[in-house]
């Protein structure tokens, strides 16, 4: 698939296909599609092996010494490296130094500035924007075409913002796409411990995509502090730093106690 | 007052009645009724007021209404105008279905209990061996050694759900091998004691009892959530008197503000951290010493 917000990225990824280039550095927002970049990249130096790591020190080393044996090519996609620990940083910036000439690496990050200087003056850098709403609906289509006609129409549509977004959508029973309406009554009289568990969760228990509830509800909320609040806690959600749930509860303390 | 086992027998061997009030602090059990209801009638309708359910049962309809579950939930409106008349209208309505009203404030719980007792059930924490059944009947695939350990490291239904939920996806052989020190690890829970030692000493205010506990720490991070889920606990029973912690005789020295604004310094210092900055130990002993004000300070943002 080619989506449009990712056709720079794609002729500098040619370029550098080109010149087999052997280290990409990609920054982009969640579920942008950076990991499936590297998979084109993949794709256009003709290498079939590709793996997936998360910026983890014990995976990362594990796939380096997997390399040591290799013959054949392969193309590493590490991913998120900014919310990785900065060992993880530095295993990788150790492997860089001396680089496998069968081996090359994409590291995705979120925010650059997350990104050792060290890693980043090894890298070439592409950077790429949120989805356009072309995308998703392409995106949307070819994933679940019928599921695509259905929801497409619904409210939830417009507040996706990323490829995961309306994976979770497509996926989404109509029960769960009510819970979202029902989020507008959602009572501050409540405990914080009981108002995490429901902006944690649908009514059937099962767990409600977090992100996507904050944008509904920063998108909706006519309160400006709830608004505000919101849009605060999807960029700490963003930074993946802090668990979901002290973030959640965050923004429960805050809507119920800072206004 | 009705029992929460007659409740629990009556909706889950597909029973119903026709009006349950849920009082009570424990949301996870409520929730857990709500599917089962939601499930036997196969619709459920969400409705704002107690009134409104009413209304639509006084109405003789040509086509009956098909049995469905209505829930109200923190109806303040209901309770306020409750009496001794109103109480008995909805009583001897005739509801297709169940209505289930949920509130969890204490000031609601005693009028309730008063004028409609036979059918209001309280649910405060739940005792361990009623969540290890709520958790084999939900996931029996879980081995009971594994259950036990859940629960054991559980402070409450919601998240013992949870943990088994996520467990679940184990396979058999994996699940068999679990021992407590793997469910330990796996949910990054600190060890029985401390914790619940750590929390009672931030929950009272104690200094020198916090300090006694990070003394034998090799590592705070895990501290500082600590004291963010005190201060959840604490915001949860303060104003419900009924409501069962470990932390309940502490309760008092704390206010709604207080825990607010100490919930708020931990929550930044947990940033500051996680960007590089500080060391665990350090913001540690900067939030125990902010415990030692008569009121907690508020957050202010430094420019």
């Amino acid at each position: 698939m080619k989506f449009i917000h990712q056709r720079d990225a794609e002729f500098e990824l040619d370029r550098l296909a080109e010149s087999r280039h052997h280290s990409v550095l990609i920054e982009g927002p969640a579920g942008s599609g950076k990991s499936y970049l590297a998979t084109e990249y993949a794709h256009k130096l003709d290498i079939t092996d590709v793996s997936t790591v998360s910026a983890n020190v014990s995976d990362m080393r594990q796939m380096f010494d997997a390399t040591a044996v290799l013959t054949n090519p392969m193309l590493i996609c590490i991913e998120n490296l900014d919310t990785g620990a900065a060992a993880a940083s530095y295993t990788l910036l150790k492997f860089l130094e001396e680089p496998r000439e069968n081996v090359f690496v994409v590291v995705t990050c979120r925010n650059i500035r997350g990104v050792p200087d060290t890693i980043i003056s090894r890298s070439v850098c592409i950077s790429i924007g949120e989805p356009t709403s072309t995308d998703l609906a392409e995106y949307g289509k070819q994933k679940d075409a019928d599921a695509f006609a259905v929801k497409s129409t619904n409210s939830m549509w417009s507040i996706c913002r990323s490829f995961s977004d309306v994976d979770a959508v497509l996926q989404m029973t109509s029960a769960q796409l009510e819970y979202f309406s029902d989020l507008k009554a959602l009572n501050l009289k409540d405990s914080v411990s009981n108002l995490m568990w429901k902006l944690g969760h649908y009514s059937d228990n099962s767990e409600s995509p977090t992100s996507l509830v904050f944008r509904y509800i920063h998108e909706n909320a006519s309160d400006m502090y709830v608004k505000r609040y919101a849009l605060q806690c999807l960029s700490e959600l963003d930074s993946s730093r802090i668990a979901a749930h002290a973030i959640i509860a965050h923004f429960v303390f805050n809507c119920k106690y800072r206004r | 007052m009705k029992s929460l086992q007659q409740v629990g027998t009556e909706i889950l061997t597909g029973h119903p009645g026709k009006l349950y009030i849920l009082t009570g602090t424990e949301y996870g059990i409520k929730s857990a009724y709500i599917k089962s209801l939601h499930e036997h009638y196969g619709d459920m309708k969400e409705m704002t007021k107690v009134a409104d359910v009413i209304s639509l049962m006084s109405v003789k309809h040509i086509v009956p209404l098909l049995p469905c579950l209505y829930v109200v939930r923190y109806d303040d409106e209901f309770v306020s105008t409750l009496s001794e008349i109103t109480a008995s209208k909805l009583l001897s309505l005739k509801i297709a279905g169940t209505l289930v009203c949920i509130y969890s404030e204490t000031k609601h719980s005693s009028k309730l209990e008063k004028f409609l007792p036979d059918v209001t059930t309280s649910v405060d924490a739940v005792a361990p061996q009623f969540i290890c059944k709520y958790i084999k009947r939900d996931h029996p695939e879980l081995p009971d050694h594994v259950i036990s350990s859940v629960v054991k490291f559980s402070t409450d239904y919601g998240q013992a759900e949870i943990r088994a939920s996520s467990l679940a996806l184990l396979s058999s052989e994996e699940l068999y091998s679990l021992t407590d020190k793997d469910i330990v690890d796996l949910f990054g829970v600190l060890s029985d004691t401390s914790d619940s030692r750590f929390k009672q000493a931030v929950a009272s205010r104690n200094f020198q009892a916090c300090l006694s506990v990070i003394e034998e720490a090799s590592q705070f991070d895990s501290y500082i959530y600590t004291i963010l889920s005190t201060m959840i606990e604490l915001e949860k029973i303060i104003p419900n008197k009924y409501a069962s912690s470990v932390i309940r005789e502490f309760a008092s020295r704390w206010t709604l503000r207080d825990v607010a604004n100490m919930f708020e310094h931990t929550f930044q210092e947990l940033i500051q951290l996680r960007s590089g900055v500080g060391d665990p130990q350090s913001s540690l002993l900067y939030l125990l010493g902010l415990t030692q004000f008569q009121s907690v300070p508020e957050w202010e943002k430094n420019t």
